[in-house]
């Protein structure tokens, strides 16, 4: 891993975690929709990064926003799943010469179908995670599913735009 | 050995995933109140803590009422005051009454609010929150600002259950105030605000109306307290006595504060008795 995606990492730990904590708080869309933006920090680590790394990170990520939103350890839990589970991810959804180009999963590089079937299931589980440990546990099963559901599709829309607005295409 | 170790080796990513989701878990059931009680099922703690702020509430929501109530009480108070100043003042020269003035009254009175009630059975109880730390005694009977309520049944070191008026089995020494021809209240086990007063010889003229007041015989209630007020009147053909039903003067279902009576004499006073019981008896 290079001096130049070592920064950019810590830059985008930095500027999206900043994101959700300053901005993206409080905001709900009808009581249902949630919009997690630190995940894009999550889902833009190199993908040669690996299962331990991933955890690590996830639980770090994970905490810091805990510290801010007052629920320590759910979204520390839901990113390290998220962590550990995309490793595996990405080795099922590798097409076989594996990629030539891309170590960053910038959507403007791996292009918007690849991400979409990479990053919707990763969100989704962290997604499931973070509503049903919020509720403490599967008293209110369609509630929280409903929240999972529209929670996914708001963070991952918002995901692939906030890609759109911080990132340019890599330089080739 | 080494295979289990290069077992562990290649799980390793997997170990550690699990030992920093049982970390997270671990905060998340020391730190969030809210998962700990739903996990750990704490639901009497939950339920408590509720009950409490619901009350609290109601209190507040009443507190309207509840002024109007005391303010009542208030100018009740004032007057007989200005009565008793009035006496006092006749009767200064007079050296008959003198151990008498207020300082030595018989009865004292302790104040308690009503925590718990119940309306609807044919033996109703309340719970108050005053009990044995506050001087309140087996017997003692409790009075509202508008009449009688009970007498003290259970008394715990900080709550006290009352025997209320509604209940079958107790009976209420009273006097009608106009004629002091003397009777018992007795609940009629159905409606809250109705009972009957017993025992009224058929020679009484009664008038629909009268104040029905405690007689003071027995040492549960000072005399003239409020019990009711007479609705009507029926005597069979050949009975002794009437049938008499008086709407009762405290209103049980917005009860919030109560009063109860304790009585100087009271030991003094059974005791006497009893033992002119005992030489009436050999």
């Amino acid at each position: 891993m290079s001096n130049r995606i070592l920064v950019g990492q810590i830059a985008n730990f930095l500027l999206f975690i900043l994101l959700q904590v300053l901005i993206f708080k409080n905001m709900s869309l009808f009581g249902v929709a949630f919009v997690f933006p630190y995940l894009v920090f999550l889902l833009l680590v190199p993908l040669e990064a690996s299962s331990i790394l991933m955890v690590l990170l996830g639980f770090a990520a994970g905490l810091v926003v805990d510290i801010f939103y007052d629920t320590l350890g759910i979204h520390a839990a839901a990113s390290v799943l998220l962590g550990y589970v995309r490793a595996g991810w990405l080795r099922i959804i590798t097409p076989a010469g594996g990629y030539e180009t891309v170590t960053i999963p910038k959507v403007q590089d791996t292009g918007l179908s690849w991400f979409l079937a990479y990053a919707f299931p990763l969100i989704f589980v962290h997604q499931l995670a973070i509503f049903y440990l919020e509720a403490g546990g599967f008293t209110f099963w369609w509630i929280t599913l409903n929240k999972v559901f529209w929670s996914t599709l708001l963070t991952g829309t918002l995901v692939i735009l906030l890609q759109y607005l911080f990132f340019s295409k890599k330089k080739l | 050995m080494r295979t289990l170790l290069l077992f562990i080796f290649r799980i390793r990513a997997f170990l550690l995933f699990v030992a920093f989701e049982a970390l997270c878990f671990w905060l998340i059931f020391t730190n969030n109140p809210y998962q700990s009680a739903a996990f750990f099922n704490s639901s009497n703690e939950m339920a408590a803590t509720l009950l409490s702020y619901s009350s609290d509430a109601t209190e507040y929501l009443n507190l309207a009422e509840q002024n109007q109530i005391l303010n009542q009480e208030n100018a009740i108070l004032k007057a007989k005051l200005a009565n008793i100043e009035l006496l006092s003042d006749i009767n200064k020269d007079t050296t008959i009454l003198s151990g008498f003035g207020l300082s030595d009254s018989v009865y004292y009175y302790i104040p308690a609010k009503v925590i718990n009630q119940s309306l609807r059975n044919t033996q109703n109880y309340l719970t108050i929150d005053k009990g044995s730390n506050h001087g309140i005694e087996e017997g003692m009977g409790v009075i509202s600002s508008d009449g009688v309520v009970g007498r003290v049944k259970v008394v715990g070191r900080n709550l006290s259950t009352i025997t209320s008026v509604l209940h079958r089995e107790v009976l209420t020494s009273s006097v009608i105030q106009s004629n002091n021809s003397i009777g018992s209240v007795q609940w009629s086990g159905q409606d809250p605000t109705i009972a009957k007063l017993l025992y009224i010889p058929r020679h009484i003229i009664i008038t629909p109306g009268d104040a029905v007041v405690t007689s003071g015989f027995s040492t549960v209630y000072p005399p003239a307290i409020p019990v009711g007020n007479i609705i009507d009147k029926e005597i069979r053909g050949d009975a002794t006595y009437y049938d008499i039903n008086i709407r009762l003067s405290t209103d049980f279902t917005s009860l919030k504060w109560v009063y109860v009576i304790g009585n100087k004499m009271k030991v003094e006073k059974d005791s006497i008795e009893n033992i002119t019981l005992d030489i009436s008896e050999q």
